[in-house]
């Protein structure tokens, strides 16, 4: 499959349900990508059932037992609050996902809109535009970030408007050196012979095709906005304590490396994993998509 | 190649600093880097710290007792109604770098610069009953109050608002630039700040309380605490200054070839409430707060043993201390009933401190304690400056504050009670009650007399609790068995002046 | 040639500009000014509003930016309103250090990075190829700052190989570089990690093109193809890639910064943002806006002489 979506009056000649389990068996058949969907799916699970799967609430401080070690009633021992660290990490996969969902939603839709106006538009209008993405390209993204965060204040949704904004100029020059190679081609060309309006071709064809290359950079925004977070958090720029973010919870035990590693180590941990699979996911598309997308994305996804 | 390695070598170089080998050189770590070493306007422990090796004051607390000693002062006379101080200056004191001798000019320069509203010294309060300060020859310094004060010479120990700077240096050096070329007479001299690195002071041959026996001291600006105990351990540093996490405490003691000091300090640190916001202004509310939070669990859970419990804003380390007050030990149950009474169950208390351990963190299990006996919260950090611009505009519920300072009890009693402690100031409890009494302390010349009403005070406001005291602070230093002499004091600052080190 | 040279050069002034505008107006937006700051505690409105108007932030925003603008023009960065010195000294001082650790976090990314990519490529599908792109995956999903404390815990205290501190107070080379050996490899292990990926799949790309193929099949030997034909052509988006990381890493030196209590433009940086220091955080973008900025520059240069492909589109 290319990364051309068919026109509609084609579609039809082979069966979809065909095409659908053709495609699904070779994302299923690339070991990395299964894995990464695999912990991915995992992880959301933990997220979504945090309640109910959590030993204690992720706040509930007990002076009694301070930097517990590992026992029946706290897996993972607690922190120097009295916190179940086991607890607190899976309420904090909740957070380190919304974070990682909402920069994506947020960079994906102001990423692709202005690389795919820019590279449609062309000429001065997309001039103008890079230089703005090129501007905001040549900052360090987590030093553009921790100025956003420091500007606004310090809150779950600072950071994850300050770390789409930071990732975004990323997603909109992939975005934008897609759509350029897009324009000139055979089908986008005739639809405008027929006389479809510019929003009407950039919509139904210049967006759908231009976008598998874009999702794979922004599983990996995904991934450095979990990394970002983490950093703000250790940084003390992150989301407020007490709330549980794995962030936190690494800065909280980092007073205590030597005496209760486990802390931080068990919330590095998670990070990891969780990028990790993130990673598995966007190296996955890659493979299975168009492999010539490799050249756009490669470049840009720090 | 070996051209090319000097060359590298030259270019690292340009941000370090020179050491003689050999030279006896004792490394600090502090927390943070260092901004302004100017007196009038002087803020944070490491500034402080650095400024007390450079600076001396009129007089000095006793590194050990907190008793007051001639310092460029060598003695001082009281007139009878209270109202003139009069001081002979010390013969022969030479500022660093050839900035001349020491005269009762610069005293007259240094404590007007304070009091100038165009300084804008945050220590103008400090010397605020000051009318005029007079230079009648040389080494004479005589200081007119508007009314007998009897806590003035706190007020000029070296500290703060009392070090002593040089006229011709401040006006030379320039008001702004001096703030990081500073000029004392202390017993080390300014050398070099590299920012984000270290602080370096040099030995001061000259000084008239004799060389010190180290070379030189460096700073070094170390944040992570476990960093820092790992660097004094392999002996990459020598004091562990500001030592507060207590794992890290706990460690160095265990840890061969270290001693770990402590000390209760000059003050508390405290939960203020705002009496201006309702539901506060109703005592029964407030005193369900200090009910509901358990301090003792916030002193041997969180803290492990490592503060003091705090009776009231006056520690154990100043004279006037007593624990003869209304208490308030850990009952989640008067505390419901107390909120019943007053029909506030349920409220919203809104916490809100600064963004700095551990103020930051134990803030969190206050919260969960006052959610136990039916007070719902809202924690809210603010980082250091919106911290303070919402502070001052005195609408917060509640902060937490410590009035870190010399022990003199006029520093946190005035503070944190006086109406005239806000705004600008820290009464953002908005307590109007203990005035009287704070005036007829500073007119009472008696001590045993003013050590009573002081006491009274004491007992009063812990009626009312306007401001409830989490924990006494207890300052921890740690350092490697080489360093010999030092003392620690109840300032939170460090001196090398009397300290040597062993090989 | 010269004219893709000369706007090259053009937009990298513009960029610059851009950035340091940028900045300037977000440190605007902060709330929480350096006046009220520096007053602490005992600030009064009144206090507030005499040292705004000394500092000149009471006028209109455009207004500060045109002064600052021109005074940057004649090389003027401003006064720390902390300290009272120039704010392009403590910059200045600052610049040795993030130098040190970024140049050598770099090459020993590309020394380790590109290698070990090149041999992943060759060795396609092999347990070495797994191998390491098993660690180029784990190099580039820990936290540089988790991976930094984990070393210290090992390496400065469990086997004390080591210093705790990034930095050391002694001129001399040797101590100096023995300290930031630590910070350098974090640093240098996340890039590599990164450089490794790219390279391999650059590499990939190469070895099956056509003329690959025609060179293969015209019997030139294996090693000749992989170093002298499919290297050299691979090299060109990873020399581009360099610059990216240059930026990249600048970010996490923030990070490396923290974690080894080193000084440097990052925690210089985040310093003077929290004093709601001004001039210097300016100060401090800009230098650091112009060096990232010069370092792409110049890449882009090299890769259009290298490649002519480029300067054409």
């Amino acid at each position: 499959m290319s990364a051309e979506v068919l026109p509609d009056t084609t579609a039809d000649t082979v069966p979809r349900a065909r095409i659908v389990r053709r495609i699904l068996g070779r994302y299923l058949r690339h070991p990395g990508l299964s894995l990464g969907l695999f912990v991915l799916v995992l992880l959301s699970f933990v997220a979504i059932a945090a309640p109910w799967l959590a030993p204690h609430g992720p706040t509930e401080a007990d002076l009694m037992n301070t930097l517990a070690h590992p026992s029946g009633e706290y897996l993972l021992g607690t922190d120097q609050y009295g916190r179940d660290i086991l607890s607190r990490l899976i309420w904090g996969a909740r957070i380190s996902l919304e974070v990682a969902l909402a920069v994506v939603a947020l960079s994906l839709t102001f990423g692709s809109a202005i690389g795919a106006i820019a590279g449609y538009a062309g000429g001065w209008v997309e001039r103008i535009m890079m230089v703005c993405n090129d501007i905001l390209l040549a900052f360090p993204g987590f030093l553009l970030a921790l100025a956003l965060v420091a500007a606004r204040g310090s809150s779950l949704e600072n950071v994850i408007l300050a770390v789409s904004i930071a990732y975004t100029p990323r997603v909109a020059a992939v975005m934008r050196s897609v759509v350029i190679t897009i324009r000139p081609r055979p089908f986008i060309e005739a639809s405008r012979a027929i006389g479809m309006s510019s929003s009407r071709v950039l919509l139904r064809h210049v967006l759908p095709n231009a976008l598998p290359p874009v999702i794979v950079v922004t599983t990996v925004s995904a991934a450095t906005a979990i990394l970002a977070e983490a950093g703000l958090s250790f940084l003390g720029l992150g989301v407020q304590p007490p709330t549980a973010t794995w962030g936190n919870i690494i800065s909280d035990g980092q007073g205590f490396i030597t005496s209760n590693p486990l802390i931080s180590l068990s919330a590095g941990l998670c990070i990891a994993v969780t990028v990790i699979a993130l990673n598995l996911l966007g190296d996955g598309l890659r493979d299975t998509l168009d492999p010539q997308m490799r050249r756009y994305t490669g470049e840009r996804m720090l | 190649m070996r051209k090319i390695f000097s060359a590298l070598a030259l270019t690292l170089s340009v941000a370090l600093i020179g050491t003689t080998a050999g030279a006896a050189e004792l490394r600090v770590r502090i927390g943070s880097d260092v901004g302004n070493l100017d007196p009038a306007r002087i803020f944070g422990i490491e500034n402080q710290t650095v400024a007390s090796h450079v600076y001396n004051g009129m007089v000095k607390y006793d590194q050990a007792t907190n008793k007051i000693l001639p310092d460029l002062a060598t003695s001082w006379s009281v007139s009878a109604d209270g109202t003139e101080y009069t001081f002979k200056l010390r013969d022969g004191v030479m500022f660093h770098k050839g900035y001349g001798q020491l005269t009762s000019d610069d005293v007259k320069f240094s404590l007007e610069r304070v009091l100038n509203p165009d300084t804008k010294s945050r220590y103008a309060g400090q010397l605020a009953g000051v009318k005029a300060v007079e230079a009648p020859d040389p080494l004479t310094v005589k200081i007119v109050l508007d009314a007998p004060n009897a806590g003035l010479l706190n007020k000029l120990t070296d500290f703060n608002q009392g070090w002593i700077a040089s006229r011709k240096a401040v006006t030379e050096i320039g008001d702004k630039q001096y703030a990081m070329q500073p000029i004392g007479t202390g017993p080390f001299m300014f050398d070099k700040w590299s920012p984000g690195n270290q602080v370096r002071v040099v030995a001061n041959k000259d000084h008239f309380g004799g060389p010190p026996s180290l070379d030189a001291v460096t700073f070094r600006i170390i944040k992570d605490e476990t960093a820092a105990a790992i660097a004094l351990e392999n002996g990459e540093i020598d004091v562990f200054f500001a030592l507060q996490s207590p794992p890290v405490i706990d460690r160095l003691k265990k840890a061969d070839g270290i001693a770990v000091l402590n000390r209760v300090a000059n003050h508390t640190i405290n939960l203020v409430l705002n009496q201006s916001v309702k539901p506060l202004d109703d005592i029964r509310v407030r005193k369900a707060i200090a009910y509901g939070i358990n301090r003792e669990a916030l002193i041997s859970g969180y803290f492990k043993g490592t503060k003091a419990p705090g009776h009231s804003v006056i520690t154990s380390s100043f004279p006037e201390y007593t624990e003869e007050l209304p208490q308030y030990a850990h009952d989640p149950e008067k505390a419901k009933a107390l909120l019943k009474e007053a029909g506030q169950e349920g409220f919203t208390l809104e916490l809100v401190t600064v963004g700095l351990s551990p103020y930051n963190e134990l803030v969190i299990p206050m919260a969960s304690d006052l959610e136990k006996v039916g007070i719902k919260t809202k924690i809210t950090v603010l980082e250091r400056g919106a911290y303070l611009q919402a502070r001052g505009k005195g609408d917060i519920m509640t902060c937490i504050t410590g009035i870190v300072g010399p022990p003199d009890p006029d520093s946190p009693l005035v503070s944190l009670y006086a109406t005239k402690s806000f705004p600008p100031g820290m009464n953002t409890s908005r307590y109007n009650k203990a005035d009287d009494l704070l005036a007829s302390a500073a007119a009472e010349q008696d001590p045993a007399k003013r050590t009573a009403i002081y006491q009274q005070i004491m007992g009063q406001t812990m009626e009312d609790v306007p401001v409830l005291p989490l924990y006494a602070d207890q300052l921890f230093l740690a350092h490697s068995s080489k360093v010999k002499g030092l003392v620690q004091n109840s300032l939170f600052t460090v001196q090398a002046h009397t300290v040597s080190l062993e090989e | 040639m010269l004219r893709y040279t000369a706007r090259r050069l053009l937009l990298m002034s513009i960029t610059v500009i851009g950035m340091v505008t940028v900045v300037f107006f977000l440190l605007r937006a902060i709330p929480g000014d350096p006046a009220s700051y520096m007053l602490g505690d005992y600030a009064t409105e009144e206090s507030v509003a005499a040292l705004k108007a000394e500092l000149g932030l009471d006028r209109p925003v455009w207004e500060q930016y045109l002064g600052f603008v021109k005074r940057a023009l004649t090389g003027d960065l401003g006064t720390s309103v902390v300290t009272g010195q120039p704010a392009f000294d403590e910059v200045l001082e600052s610049i040795p250090w993030s130098a040190a650790l970024s140049v050598s976090g770099i090459i020993i990314a590309v020394l380790a990075g590109v290698p070990l990519g090149v041999m992943s490529a060759v060795r396609h599908g092999t347990f070495a190829d797994l191998f390491v792109m098993l660690g180029a995956l784990i190099g580039i999903s820990f936290p540089v700052f988790w991976v930094g404390l984990v070393c210290i815990l090992l390496l400065a205290h469990e086997v004390r190989l080591f210093p705790a501190l990034g930095a050391s107070s002694s001129q001399d080379f040797f101590t100096q570089v023995h300290h930031l050996m630590l910070p350098a490899l974090v640093l240098g292990f996340s890039v590599a990690a990164y450089i490794a990926r790219l390279t391999r799949s650059a590499m990939l790309e190469v070895l099956g093109q056509d003329f690959v193929r025609v060179a293969r099949a015209m019997g030139v030997p294996e090693r000749r193809i992989v170093y002298r034909l499919a290297l050299r052509n691979a090299l060109i988006p990873v020399l581009a890639v360099i610059g990216v990381t240059f930026a990249w890493s600048l970010g996490s030196a923030i990070l490396v910064e923290a974690v080894f209590s080193r000084p440097g433009l990052g925690s210089m940086i985040l310093k003077a943002v929290f004093a709601r220091d001004y001039q210097l955080v300016q100060a401090g973008v800009f230098v650091l806006a112009s060096a990232v900025v010069l370092v792409n520059t110049s890449l882009d240069i090299v890769y259009g002489w290298v490649d002519p492909r480029v300067s054409v589109s």
